[in-house]
């Protein structure tokens, strides 16, 4: 039995002292009669230090880049430098309150409009917002803002399209702004090609198109070669281009999503860009856009103004999509992270993510299928098809690796390749630990042929098939005191 | 280069495992015609010391008010975060973590969401809560998205003084879903206008009214219960959208009615931030847990008679879904979340209501000082208010001076409140917490008279 903090409580073993408390009665006297609360909320009562020891204990059952390699394909598991969580939480800017007039936050106006104009740099873009919270928030915002273009235009385009290889959160994005979702089939290389393309387009009308989402390079790591072709096209038949930049960390300084096309691109700063991903989130997710889509970003924005720097509302902007300034302390991790590299540092880490992922690919190739083989980016995606016939599928390698001290790539994913097991290594790994994932990995699909059985057997796993069938049909997903 | 660890040999080596030669051939499979024709336009990296002395002096164009003189809130409260709380959520096995897909080796992060969404349910009064939203104004546009999708109406009561920012979420995010938002006005001594709302309900298109408790301006609606009432006769969803350190001293808004909760968590432990990261708590009835959009962690049986924790009802969600899922979100505030666990842990039972009483305190006893100002009046002093209200100035053109004057003496003046409410032109609002006491409160009452006289 798990044991929550809730169930740590001990009534009378934890007071916290208020300042000047001294002479208040329990009940409020404030509060109208009919809502006012009788008894103090039944909240757990635990020692400062039986607290620290909770969570110090739930901490070490966890796995994080800082505990081992975390290939997880799609998710830029990189290392996260511990002076972005220095410099973030200095009260300078940690203590600074959003509704401070802006004369007296200046520093932070500042490292947002460089950090703007750093990004609009590296994506080839000409503004940036920085307000989206997450990958998924920038795309929202981007739907929202191609939607609002159309209007302005009075055009219906009610058709958004997305390739069978993008990210779940494309097409439910998509829908959220109203977009109705067609789906695009990967040529036999797994790329978008700009004659299935036309064919899709053709078949909804091509008054009716409102773009295409993707990702580039792609969510098998390969860079699609008809890029120019497709944005090409669409701008000729009026549509726009949305470019999904989960994985942008391949591309850093050598392409940018602009020169290929694109209209408007968000960011994963907690990918790219470092910040960590805190176990699922905050994250942030910054959108660019190229010049015909400025004037829909979402405010405020920051600019320079006389003597320093001000916020301003774009003439048509779609409005607000979040509280303030965005996930302001992930800003600034970000800004560090790109000051600590510089120019040259970001190339290097293109280089070496891509390096990183072929070597492994590499190495790997002759023991597993890997369906659309060929030269990756800065992931790639393998098949557990071989190993399966001998009863051993993708989960179960995943699960292996666990066992293993790694943390395991993302499975079934994308879905159009079966028993995917999908791995990004990042620039932040040496060539020892990729070594001993490979050889891991090696050792595994030997183990397989010998005893498909015995290899399945996870003894380093204190826990291990949580019924997860058992979670959905009968939800528990909260302590509650007996009475409260 | 920081944080490569690769050396030169190593990539060599590496490369000829490949049959390549030089680095940059690994991107030639990137057409020529779209490749970035030389290097982008940025500085130079610096080395960690220089990095930390640059940051530095970017941060010290920011004014930092001591916690105590910060009597701004607007959604954002300046409470104490006891030291703990920034330890424990500096764990780097959980902070350098991913969103917990692999329940086996992340069962301290699911446990965590797991006790978070049980704080959140104590503190709304509702039965399930989901792992996080990014904040308190996307919760409600989530909040409202829920509500379209269960009564299938096109209608969504919002009040008059409902925070600006959440407001305009709302709008935004509704570009894409159409849905009908309709204000209900208020009258000049704040009271919700019953005719206009009865005449809403009265179509019977109502999908859900919007309160928030208390407002943006502070006070508590006049007879929450028979609003609620009054919604749900007519089969519409009360969302009702809170200040967590109120249920300190009100009853839960489950016990009050309510259907769908969201909150704003910053004021669990979270610091002020300019703005973010913050937290948005969505919480709803059993009934609604289908509907419910971001992640929801279950408790379940394991192997060897074993318990754990996993990601659960994930049929709703998008990398499942796709375009028919309940919502987009991925990336949520999980790290937030588990601040605001740690930090309700760490105030327990006793803090929690302890701050909440100090609040309310400190701010009745701020409101009864500055009535007998001269040149001022409270807004609406027929309201019952928590710990922020609104103030007025007689004349108007008074509240730029007198806030240049405050800030001059290090405090930081709350929200002027003309721009969103024109019927309060000379308004601001003043929020208090724990930290003041009535020394301090005095000595902002004297500042703020001779500001005003000045």
């Amino acid at each position: 039995m798990a044991r929550l903090i809730f169930d740590k409580s001990r009534p009378g073993s934890r007071r916290y002292d208020v300042a000047d408390f001294t002479g208040l009665e329990p009940e409020s006297p404030f509060v109208p009669d009919d809502i006012r609360r009788a008894e103090p909320l039944p909240l757990p009562e635990v020692a400062e230090v039986d607290v620290v020891r909770h969570y110090v204990k739930l901490s070490q059952e966890n796995f994080g880049v800082d505990v081992g390699f975390y290939p997880l394909g799609s998710c830029t598991m990189k290392y996260n430098p511990k002076a972005n969580e220095e410099i973030a939480s200095l009260p300078a800017w940690a203590q600074l309150h959003p509704e401070q007039p802006v004369e007296t936050a200046q520093g932070a106006l500042a490292l947002m409009h460089e950090l703007q104009e750093s990004l609009a740099e590296i994506s080839g873009m000409h503004a940036v917002s920085l307000q989206p919270a997450a990958g998924a928030h920038g795309e929202l915002t981007g739907m929202l803002m191609f939607r609002a273009c159309f209007n302005d235009a009075g055009e219906e385009r009610k058709v958004m399209i997305v390739p069978d290889s993008s990210h779940g959160t494309n097409p439910a994005s998509a829908a959220i702004a109203g977009f109705k979702v067609a789906h695009l089939k990967s040529d036999e290389r797994g790329m978008v090609s700009a004659k299935a393309l036309k064919a899709l387009c053709e078949k909804h009308g091509e008054e009716n198109i409102g773009g295409i989402m993707m990702t580039n390079p792609n969510t098998l790591g390969v860079f699609e070669q008809e890029v120019k072709e497709v944005a090409e096209y669409l701008h000729e038949i009026g549509a726009l281009l949305y470019y999904d930049g989960a994985n942008l960390n391949a591309s850093l300084g050598y392409v940018r999503p602009g020169d290929m096309g694109f209209d408007l691109v968000h960011f994963n700063l907690h990918k790219t860009f470092s910040t960590p991903h805190g176990g699922g989130g905050p994250g942030s997710g910054p959108v660019g856009v190229r010049e015909k889509l400025m004037p829909y970003l979402p405010h405020p924005l920051v600019t320079r103004a006389e003597g320093g720097f001000a916020f301003y509302r774009p003439e048509k902007s779609i409005g607000r999509m979040k509280l303030y300034f965005g996930n302001f302390l992930v800003l600034v991790k970000a800004m560090v992270y790109l000051r600590a590299l510089g120019v040259e540092g970001l190339k290097r880490v293109a280089e070496n993510a891509v390096l990183n992922a072929n070597y492994i690919q590499e190495r790997l190739k002759d023991a597993y299928d890997i369906p659309f083989y060929q030269r990756c980016m800065h992931e790639f995606v393998l098949s557990a098809t071989r190993q399966k016939k001998l009863g051993v599928r993708a989960l179960d390698i995943a699960k292996k690796l666990l066992n293993d001290g790694f943390h395991a790539p993302t499975i079934y994913f994308p879905l159009i390749v079966s028993e995917a097991m999908m791995i990004e290594p990042t620039e932040t790994e040496s060539r020892q630990t990729l070594d001993a994932f490979c050889d891991a990995m090696l050792r595994y699909a030997r183990e397989i042929e010998e005893d498909a059985e015995k290899f399945k057997e996870l003894p380093n796993l204190r826990i291990q098939h949580l019924d997860e069938v058992a979670a959905a049909r009968n939800p528990v997903v909260r302590w509650a005191p007996e009475k409260l | 280069m920081p944080y490569i660890p690769n050396t030169d040999a190593d990539r060599s080596e590496m490369l000829k495992l490949l049959g390549l030669k030089r680095i940059d051939d690994i991107f030639d499979v990137i057409p020529g015609h779209v490749r970035l024709d030389g290097d982008l336009k940025l500085p130079e990296g610096l080395p960690e010391s220089e990095l930390i002395e640059y940051f530095d002096f970017l941060g010290a164009a920011n004014q930092i008010f001591p916690a105590h003189r910060i009597l701004a809130g607007g959604g954002v409260y300046a409470h104490f975060i006891p030291p703990v709380v920034k330890e424990l959520v500096h764990r780097s096995e959980m902070y350098s973590s991913y969103t917990p897909y692999q329940p086996e080796v992340s069962q301290g992060m699911l446990q965590a969401i797991f006790e978070y969404q049980s704080f959140v349910c104590m503190l709304t009064g509702m039965e399930a809560s989901n792992a996080s939203s990014y904040d308190g104004g996307t919760a409600l546009m989530d909040a409202v998205l829920m509500a379209g999708n269960i009564t299938s109406k096109p209608r969504i009561l919002l009040p008059r003084f409902l925070n600006p920012q959440y407001r305009e979420i709302v709008e935004t995010s509704n570009l894409g879903m159409q849905l009908k938002l309709e204000t209900i006005p208020a009258d000049s001594n704040g009271i919700l206008d019953s005719v206009a709302l009865d005449g809403e309900l009265a179509s019977g298109e109502v999908a859900a009214l919007v309160l928030q408790v208390p407002n943006y301006l502070g006070f508590y609606e006049d007879g929450i219960c028979e609003l609620v009432d009054m919604a749900h006769k007519a089969e519409a969803l009360v969302i009702m959208a809170v200040y967590p350190f109120v249920v300190g001293v009100m009853r839960t808004p489950g016990e009050l009615g309510a259907d769908i909760v969201v909150a704003e968590g910053q004021p669990l432990g979270l610091p002020s931030a300019y703005g973010g990261p913050h937290l948005g708590c969505l919480a709803t009835k059993m009934e609604h847990i289908r509907q419910l959009p971001g992640r929801i962690v279950g408790r379940t049986g394991a192997a060897f008679d074993r318990e754990g924790f996993v990601m659960t009802l994930q049929a709703r969600e998008q990398h499942i879904r796709r375009e028919r899922a309940s919502s987009n979100i991925c990336t949520n505030q999980a790290l937030a979340a588990l601040q605001a666990t740690v930090y309700l842990s760490i105030v327990g039972k006793d803090g929690f209501h302890k701050i909440a009483r100090k609040c309310e305190e400190n701010a009745h006893y701020a409101a009864k000082q500055l009535e007998a100002v001269e040149g001022l009046h409270l807004a609406y002093p027929e309201r019952a208010f928590f710990n922020e209200f609104a103030v007025v100035f007689d004349d108007p053109e008074k509240l730029n001076p007198v806030r240049r004057m405050l800030l001059a003496r290090d405090w930081l003046p709350g929200v002027p409140l003309e721009e969103s409410f024109p019927e309060l032109a000379g308004g601001m609002l003043l929020a208090f917490t724990e930290l003041q006491n009535r020394d301090t409160i005095d000595e902002f009452v004297g500042d703020l008279k001779e500001a005003l006289n000045g």
